[in-house]
């Protein structure tokens, strides 16, 4: 492009030069006139051009017609009149493109905008038509360097163009070929040639002739016509937009100047000068008037176009940059600007482009700020992000007489070195400096050498491991071999000398046993019996001992046979916890490990019975209906509570405590059986179980009485089952054991429910109707007073259990009890009353808002189903009896009521952010208080979130993160 | 080959550092962790997740400090089989123990003034003495210095130390009075009328009286002002005692029911019936679980006073006079002459075992009928008021032995006391926080919607109508005008109405007060153009 430009400027000054730029002036300005001229007279048609443009190119186009048939079918057709007038009268106008822009131009302009083009369309939007027409050329120079900006259409339309070009050589020339496009091109070519040429290197133009004989055409062009050839370049030249001004007037001296080497060196010489030249030449055709710089109305004036006038070098230098910016921005704009948008739609794309500048700057502080605002605890000001922490490298040097003096005697003592560091770091220190100083390869080879050394140092350790254990095994089969050896060379040596080996043997062995029978290692010996037959136990202190050493072999014994059994057989009814109590008491389990794995055996028979056993017979339709089987549901479970009681004050070596004892001292007339019974199995525990401060003999006493109803738990089960007990003889002391102590019964848990309530409410029941008769009642194991004391009991209360049945005697004799406790006394019942008041209390009420005689008839004759025909009840929400939290506690009543007071500490709704109830709770289950945590969790649970540092926080620098 | 080995490093170290966290977790945790795997906020999830993470933290360090309690506490453990702990005596365990220890037992002989009730100050620094018979005294037990000496001459029931040793209520013939350290008799709480026993709640500030009618009266000493009075409706009560853990009274009745009050409501929480006869003797113990109770029965009840069941039974000889229990849960009972004190009660409550069979330790049988019996707290050392004086004797692995000076401090000086008292009010609870369970402070009140509406009306207070009518408009039509055209006319005379004609008036009043001195104003002449109304 460049090159062209100084190509097709090259005759524009070559006309300057040869002192023909005044004619040339005067035709611009007569070309300017006509324009005014033509603008003047046909004022309406101006406007009407505009409106009605397409009229006008009818018009035109008919001229056009008649002039030239061969058109392109484009919409341009109308505009080639003017543009060509324009070609020869103001040519350099439309071929600058912006040159001073007539009505002509304007209405070529029109032209296109109907054609096609929004180039024009932006022009139109930025100017009306009187506008157009009032500023003339200063207006349509944006415009029309609008249309040239776009490349892909400036092609498009440069092919118009060069069309157009090549019609108005043909009306010119008269008579061109088809082939006008190929001389186009071959034209463009030859001005490349020319260029070439003018570029006065001899060889290009060698090359260029070269060239243009390859290409026939050319040189046939060039031989044919010289004026076509210019006409080709000025085709050329409209890319460029540069002048082919007055070629219709130049022609001929162009052809003259061509000819002449003398003409070539000036135009050469013109090529040299600046474009501006060029330019002021361009405007001097135009009205505008040329500035000091060359510049024109045509261009902008920039800041850079000032610069070259700037003599202060400081100024030139603070303006380099201006200088830069707009030479780039020519290089990639020739010459035209855009017009600038609509004010508001640019300060739309600025506010974008702030916008989305700002946004960048802003969005480097998100991660900070989010950081921040997640961070627990914020402390201002915040710390610097520049200041980074020194670790201080170096060793810490004395800064005191202290410090010093403490170094000093540390490097005294040889626990630190006079330069602070330790001996082993020194050596570091040093063998590093030298490492540094040795090759590279050097340094391999030693690591590698140490490597292998220690890996076969390893290996070797491996290996003497190894080694050592075989040698080990080896080394004692070989020396017990050779011990052997040596002991058989030894008995050879005895049998030789004669002496028998065996007879010393045997004299061991009977040795030993003869310590043993001495030493009362066997029960049976007569030693031991002797022991037990004279009692000398009792005196001798030294006997005593022994015979509980012998107890303790025996014991020991025993456990082993024991061992072995539980060991051999999975049907045994040992349990593993039985040896374990055994093992927890050799002494005092001994006399009750036998009963204790009696009363096992019994409970485990008692479950396989229970498992086997249903009741048929006649009634076994009956026992099958429902409520037979929730009573015998419940009974089972009962049982079975019972059970479990047993079984975990066996396994527990949980046998009685005070509590038993007492009550056995409240039935006096406890059988003497029992009591003879079970003395011999209560005496050890009775020492074990001894209060210490019951200094008192009768308490004593009445321990040992009591004895048998804590041993014979086990014996109760039986009864409890639901089969009718064959067993009477066994039978009344176990319900008495149970019966002893009702309280402790309803204690147990399994217990705690109706049933152990039963037998109490039964009692004072009993107590109430049958006080006469129990007293009478001996609680002894009489058979028959039980027999009569059962029916009076059923009497009141026939919904009892068998149970309760089975209890009779059982209950006269609580009965006894309780009457001596608390006489006339009837705090159970009173308490059950008051619950069940409480119940109805709380629970659902129905109000009756009825207001008497409203809505309804009075007087005589009304029935008594109109009066009560309308009752308004409403139902008042309570706590269900079923819900109650004392539902299933016989013995307490919880009070339901709601307490108002309390209330206003609770949260009314849960606290924001908190999505349940269990969240929120959960948030207050930490206290908070350094009573309960430690200070450290105490402190970090109260900071505050915010905490600022007194004086001035500025605002942070830059991002954090 | 060598990333499974850090692997199972790493692993290892995890583990170790898991079980260090369960095992702090049992005896710190404090329930189960919210899960937040289900919860969709992202905020409320880190909230929540920062929570969890302090808490594990808060266990941990709780854990940690462990190693704080430089003090271990222990118990007579008898070498064999045959050796039992209830048989040592208190000679024995004088002679065995170090001299300053073996001081802490002693025995005051007070033949006189017969039975005596006795209370520790909070810190187990300072002893209360009180005889039936009027006689009061104080005293550092440590040093055996007296602090006051008092005979009031008149019948004593009680006495207690209030929130420190400067201050202690006795309840006398008639009323309960306050003395200071001095015996100076401070205040008469003429309200709470014959009062048989008497607690004092320190984190309330409660003194809480139980009368002979059967009413029970709180009085809170910091303000002096009266909280509660509640009828227990159930005759002379029998005992009273206070859960530490929650600051609930419990007392025991004649037909051996037992009550639970707090000041907030006017029927009792709950109601068990615990003896047979009349209730003699209540302990609970430090962490509200079990309570034990000991009745004319002859019974020694233990209750879990969670879940309200009775847990074990044991019988005494007599009926306990007296029962107490120590922060390490020794139980001591008092009964008849004798005093018996039983370890592990609860531990075996709760691992559902059989009862404990022998009593840890025994003293007493010399003839003194034992009227109370109190743990000295942060010692080792039981003090038991009889009728002829007062003994104190010591029982190996009673008291807390790591105390918390925080909470209460043997060995605090005046400045100390005084900080803490003002510390104490300052963190004073008020006594409608007092609930049977004691985290409902801050829970979320979960009613159906019904009760809420029908709480908020009561709160609202109704508006007034004659305020509405008073500044509505004036003129032919003001809002008053219109009331009483509309209501006016019918027979119904309410206050409203009354309300509503006398403030009629007071305007017609005002408003012929301001004509009049309009024609004043406007003079005879233009008297006519005034303005009416």
């Amino acid at each position: 492009m460049p090159r062209q430009q100084t190509n097709l400027r090259g005759p524009k000054d070559r006309g300057a030069s040869k002192g023909r730029p005044a004619p040339k002036r005067k035709t611009g300005r007569a070309i300017n006139a006509l324009s005014i001229a033509e603008k003047q007279i046909p004022t309406k048609l101006g406007v009407r051009r505009n409106r009605l443009g397409f009229y006008d190119d009818g018009s035109e186009r008919k001229f056009n017609n008649n002039r030239d048939e061969d058109e392109d079918g484009e919409d341009e057709d109308g505009d080639v009149p003017n543009y060509k007038r324009r070609r020869f009268n103001t040519a350099p106008d439309d071929g600058s493109l912006n040159g001073g822009s007539d009505s002509e131009g304007h209405e070529w302009k029109l032209g296109q905008v109907d054609s096609d083009d929004d180039e024009s369309l932006n022009s139109d939007e930025a100017l009306g038509e009187s506008d157009e027409e009032r500023f003339e050329g200063y207006t349509f120079r944006g415009s029309s360097s609008n249309k040239s900006k776009p490349k892909p259409k400036q092609s498009t339309k440069k092919r118009a163009e060069i069309s157009l070009s090549e019609d108005v050589d043909a009306s010119e020339s008269e008579g061109e070929d088809e082939d006008e496009d190929e001389d186009d091109d071959l034209g463009e070519d030859a001005v490349d040639l020319l260029t070439a040429w003018d570029m006065n290197t001899a060889e290009e133009e060698a090359e260029a002739k070269k060239a243009a004989a390859k290409s026939k055409k050319a040189a046939a062009e060039d031989s044919e016509n010289d004026s076509e050839v210019d006409s080709g370049s000025e085709a050329d030249s409209e890319e460029d937009l540069s002048d082919d001004t007055g070629l219709s007037l130049s022609e001929d001296e162009e052809f003259d100047g061509k000819n002449d080497g003398l003409s070539k060196l000036q135009d050469f010489v013109n090529s040299m000068e600046t474009g501006r030249r060029t330019k002021s030449t361009q405007k001097s055709q135009e009205q505008s008037k040329p500035t000091e710089y060359g510049l024109t109305s045509s261009k902008k004036l920039t800041v850079a176009d000032l610069l070259p006038s700037i003599t202060d070098s400081r100024l030139k230098s603070s303006l380099k940059h201006v200088e830069a910016i707009p030479q780039t921005s020519k290089a990639g704009i020739p010459g035209k600007l855009d017009a600038p948008l609509a004010k508001r739609q640019q300060d739309k794309l600025d506010r974008t482009a702030a916008y989305e500048k700002s946004k960048e700057t802003l969005d480097r502080w998100i991660d900070t700020v989010k950081h921040n605002r997640r961070a627990e605890h914020l402390m201002f000001p915040l710390p610097d992000p520049n200041s980074e922490q020194v670790h201080r490298m170096d060793v810490a040097k004395p800064t005191n007489d202290l410090e010093s003096t403490i170094q000093s005697i540390l490097v005294e003592s040889g626990l630190a070195e006079a330069n602070g560091k330790s001996a082993e770091e020194q050596v570091q220190g040093f063998e590093d400096i030298q490492a540094r100083t040795l090759p590279i390869e050097e340094i391999q080879a030693r690591r590698a050498e140490l490597r292998k050394r220690r890996d076969l140092l390893f290996r070797e350790e491996v290996r003497a491991k190894r080694i050592k254990k075989i040698k080990s095994k080896s080394y004692r089969r070989v020396h017990r071999k050779e011990r052997e050896r040596l002991e058989q060379q030894e008995k050879q040596a005895l049998l030789e000398a004669g002496v028998d080996l065996d007879a010393m043997d045997v004299e061991k062995n009977e040795r030993m046993r003869a310590e043993a029978r001495m030493g009362s290692k066997h029960r049976d010996s007569k030693w031991a019996k002797s022991l037990k037959e004279t009692g000398r136990t009792a005196w001798d202190e030294d006997a005593r001992n022994n015979a509980a050493d012998l107890a303790l072999r025996e014991e020991e014994l025993r456990r082993r046979i024991e061992g072995k059994s539980v060991s051999r057989g999975d049907d045994a009814y040992l349990e593993s916890s039985s040896s374990e109590s055994e093992d927890d008491d050799p002494w005092a389990s001994d006399a009750s490990d036998v009963e204790k794995r009696k009363i096992q055996k019994k409970l485990r028979a008692l479950d396989n019975d229970e498992a086997a056993e249903i009741p048929k017979g006649p009634h076994s339709n009956l026992f099958e209906m429902k409520f037979m089987k929730n009573a015998d549901a419940a009974r089972k479970e009962a049982n079975d509570a019972e059970l479990r009681r047993l079984n975990r004050e066996l396994h527990g070596e949980e046998s009685q405590s005070e509590a038993e004892s007492e009550v056995g001292r409240r039935k006096f007339g406890q059988s003497e059986k029992t009591e003879a019974q079970s003395q011999a199995k209560a005496l050890p525990k009775n020492e074990f179980e001894e209060k210490p401060g019951s200094d008192d003999e009768d308490e004593e006493v009445d321990i040992v009485v009591d004895r048998p109803s804590k041993s014979k738990p086990a014996a109760s089960v039986p009864k409890t089952t639901t089969k009718p007990s064959t067993k009477i003889f066994s039978q009344p002391p176990k319900e008495d054991i149970e019966a002893e102590n009702p309280w402790l019964v309803q204690t147990e848990r399994t217990n705690r429910r109706r049933t152990g309530t039963d037998a109490q409410e039964s009692m004072d029941i009993t107590l109430d109707d049958e006080q006469p008769q129990a007293p009478q009642a001996p609680a002894s194991s009489n058979k028959s007073k039980a027999a009569k004391a059962a029916p009076a009991k059923k009497r009141s209360r026939d919904e009892q259990d068998s149970d309760d049945e089975d209890n009779v005697p059982v209950l006269l004799k609580n009965h006894d009890l309780v009457a001596r406790a608390f006489a006339g006394d009837e705090v159970v019942q009173d308490f059950e009353q008051e619950k069940m008041d409480t119940i109805d209390d709380e629970g659902d009420k129905v109000v009756d808002n009825t207001l008497e005689g409203w809505g309804s008839w009075a007087g005589d004759g009304v029935s008594k189903k109109q009066k009560n025909k309308r009752r308004f009840l409403t139902t008042e929400q309570g706590v269900k009896p079923e819900k109650r939290k004392d539902a299933k506690l016989s013995r307490v009543i919880i009070n339901e009521k709601r307490v108002k007071k309390n209330v206003k500490y609770m949260a009314s709704s849960l606290p924001h952010q908190y999505e349940t109830k269990a969240q929120y709770e959960r948030s207050l289950r930490m206290p908070l208080g350094p009573e309960w945590s430690t200070k450290e969790t105490y402190q970090s649970g109260t900071k505050p979130r915010v905490m600022i540092k007194q004086g001035i926080i500025k605002p942070m620098e830059k991002p954090m993160m | 080959m060598a990333d499974p080995a850090s692997k199972a490093i790493v692993s290892a170290d995890d583990r170790a550092a898991k079980l260090r966290f369960a095992e702090a977790e049992r005896t710190y945790g404090r329930g189960k962790a919210a899960s937040t795997k289900n919860v969709r906020d992202k905020k409320l999830r880190a909230t929540l997740k920062a929570q969890e993470a302090k808490q594990k933290q808060a266990i941990l360090q709780a854990k940690d400090a462990e190693i704080l309690l430089e003090h271990e506490a222990g118990f007579l453990e008898p070498e064999g089989e045959l050796e039992k702990t209830y048989k040592v005596r208190q000679d024995e365990i004088q002679q065995s123990v170090g001299i300053e220890t073996a001081k802490k037992g002693f025995e005051l002989r007070l033949n006189d003034f017969g039975p005596y009730r006795m209370d520790y100050s909070r810190n187990g620094r300072n002893l209360l003495l009180a005889g039936r018979k009027g006689h009061v005294a104080t005293m550092d037990w440590r040093d055996g210095t007296l602090g006051c000496e008092l005979n009031l001459n008149e019948t004593v029931r009680d006495a207690r130390w209030l929130h420190n040793n400067q201050f202690f209520a006795v309840a006398q013939k008639k009323y309960v009075y306050i003395y200071d350290h001095q015996g100076v008799e401070l205040h008469c709480l003429s309200k709470h009328l014959e009062p048989l026993f008497l607690e004092f709640l320190p984190y309330h500030f409660l003194l809480a009286s139980a009368q002979i009618s059967g009413y029970l009266k709180y009085t809170d000493t910091s303000t002096g002002q009266t909280v509660a009075e509640l009828p227990t409706r159930l005759g002379r009560p029998t005992a009273l005692c206070q859960n530490p853990s929650n600051a609930i009274l419990h007392t025991g009745h004649q037909n051996g029911t037992v009550t639970l009050w707090s000041p907030n409501s006017q029927t009792a929480l709950v109601k068990a019936l615990v003896h047979r006869g009349p209730v003699r003797s209540m302990a609970i113990d430090r962490l509200g679980r079990y309570m034990v109770s000991t009745g004319q029965d002859q019974k020694m009840n233990i209750w879990d006073i969670r879940m309200f069941r009775e847990v074990h039974s044991y019988s005494c000889y007599q009926p306990g006079a007296s029962v107490s229990i120590s922060d390490r849960n020794l139980v001591a009972v008092g009964w008849g002459t004798q005093a018996s004190v039983w370890r592990g009660l609860f531990d075996a409550a709760q691992a559902d075992q059989g009862k404990v069979q022998s009593p840890y330790m025994a003293w007493g049988g010399d003839g003194q009928r034992i009227e109370n019996l109190r743990w000295c707290p942060y010692e080792d050392v039981l003090g038991v008021g009889h009728d002829q004086g007062f003994a104190s004797i010591l029982v190996p692995g009673a008291g807390e032995p790591n105390f918390d000076s925080l909470e209460a401090n043997p060995y605090e000086n005046v400045k100390q006391r005084q900080e803490a008292e003002v510390h104490a009010l300052l963190t004073k609870l008020q006594p409608d926080m007092i609930s049977l369970d004691p985290n409902v402070i801050g829970r979320l009140d979960t009613i159906n919607d019904k009760k809420v509406q029908e709480a908020k009306n009561t709160d609202v207070r109704p508006e007034d109508h004659m305020e509405k009518l008073k500044n509505r408009g004036r003129g032919r039509n003001s809002a008053l005008r219109k009331y009483l055209r509309k209501k006016g006319r019918t027979n119904v005379i309410d206050e409203k109405r009354v309300k509503a004609e006398t403030l009629r008036k007071e305007h017609a009043e005002r408003r012929k007060e301001k004509l009049k001195q309009e024609r004043d104003d406007l003079g005879p002449a233009l008297a006519r153009f005034a303005k009416r109304d």
